[in-house]
């Protein structure tokens, strides 16, 4: 977390450098492809702590179905992100076009690499629960294990929080 | 069936995906306006997006009922994280 407040600030240190060149490259950017990857996280957030909750109740199989769901929602930020690199890319914005767009790439590519490990968690916890719908029962460990996942996931997802609009919406 | 998505939790969700669209209609609405309108707007879309980041901590972390230490770090990461934001903002525009 230390280390994105930095990024942060840098973002907006860089920004008020050349503010211009960073409105004029932000208005390429297409926000709404933003805004719906912040819902998609905090929704899959939203399953991770119900999950959480059903563990806690012994609730495996609602568990199970629950980190299913908190792992398409983080397919569908991964789908949609790839597809906005992709169309950046074939119009020609790449992260050497300037600094706004290093900034870009640099900052939401390494949110994207902890997405892809928080979804190895996801990944992990979904065969957790398929272990313990086996075993049948829960033990304080198990609950930790869910708890600590979990609060990974939501770190993903509380750094996006502030990347969304740093990158899409700040004039 | 569906009785355990009545949680608090679910309400937050419901906050803060709110929250987002409030945020995601301010910017999509601004056409171009005065650079002392534009800097209220990023403060109230920093503020927007950092009372959400606090809601995600407090709630979904779990962190409102974790020993006082942690949380006091957390409140503490929040707090400093958007004052400088702030701070480095104006001094640049």
């Amino acid at each position: 977390m230390l280390v994105f407040a930095l990024f942060f600030l840098v973002f907006v240190y860089y920004r008020g450098l050349d503010s211009e060149m960073f409105t004029q490259s932000q208005a390429t950017l297409n926000l709404h492809y933003g805004a719906i990857n912040t819902l998609f996280l905090l929704t899959s957030s939203w399953f991770v702590v119900l999950a959480l909750h059903a563990v806690r109740q012994n609730r495996i199989y609602r568990a199970r179905r629950l980190i299913a769901l908190a792992g398409t929602c983080g397919f569908g930020f991964a789908v949609v992100k790839v597809f906005e690199y992709g169309e950046k890319i074939r119009s020609g914005y790449v992260l050497t076009t300037n600094d706004f767009f290093m900034c870009y790439y640099g900052f939401t590519g390494i949110h994207f690499l902890h997405l892809m490990i928080g979804m190895c968690v996801l990944v992990f916890l979904w065969f957790k629960c398929k272990s313990l719908i086996a075993v049948g029962d829960v033990k304080p460990g198990d609950i930790q294990t869910f708890e600590s996942g979990g609060a990974y996931w939501h770190l993903v997802d509380l750094l996006w929080i502030v990347l969304f609009p740093l990158i899409y919406l700040v004039k | 069936m569906l009785t355990f998505l009545n949680t608090p939790i679910t309400y937050i969700w419901l906050l803060l995906a709110t929250l987002t669209a409030v945020s995601w209609g301010l910017a999509d609405g601004v056409v171009q306006e005065s650079p002392s309108q534009m800097q209220w707007l990023t403060g109230a879309l920093m503020f927007l997006a950092f009372f959400k980041v606090r809601l995600v901590i407090m709630h979904f972390m779990e962190v409102a009922t974790a020993p006082t230490a942690l949380r006091t770090i957390f409140e503490a990461w929040v707090a400093v994280v958007f004052s400088a934001i702030i701070i480095v903002y104006l001094d640049c525009v």
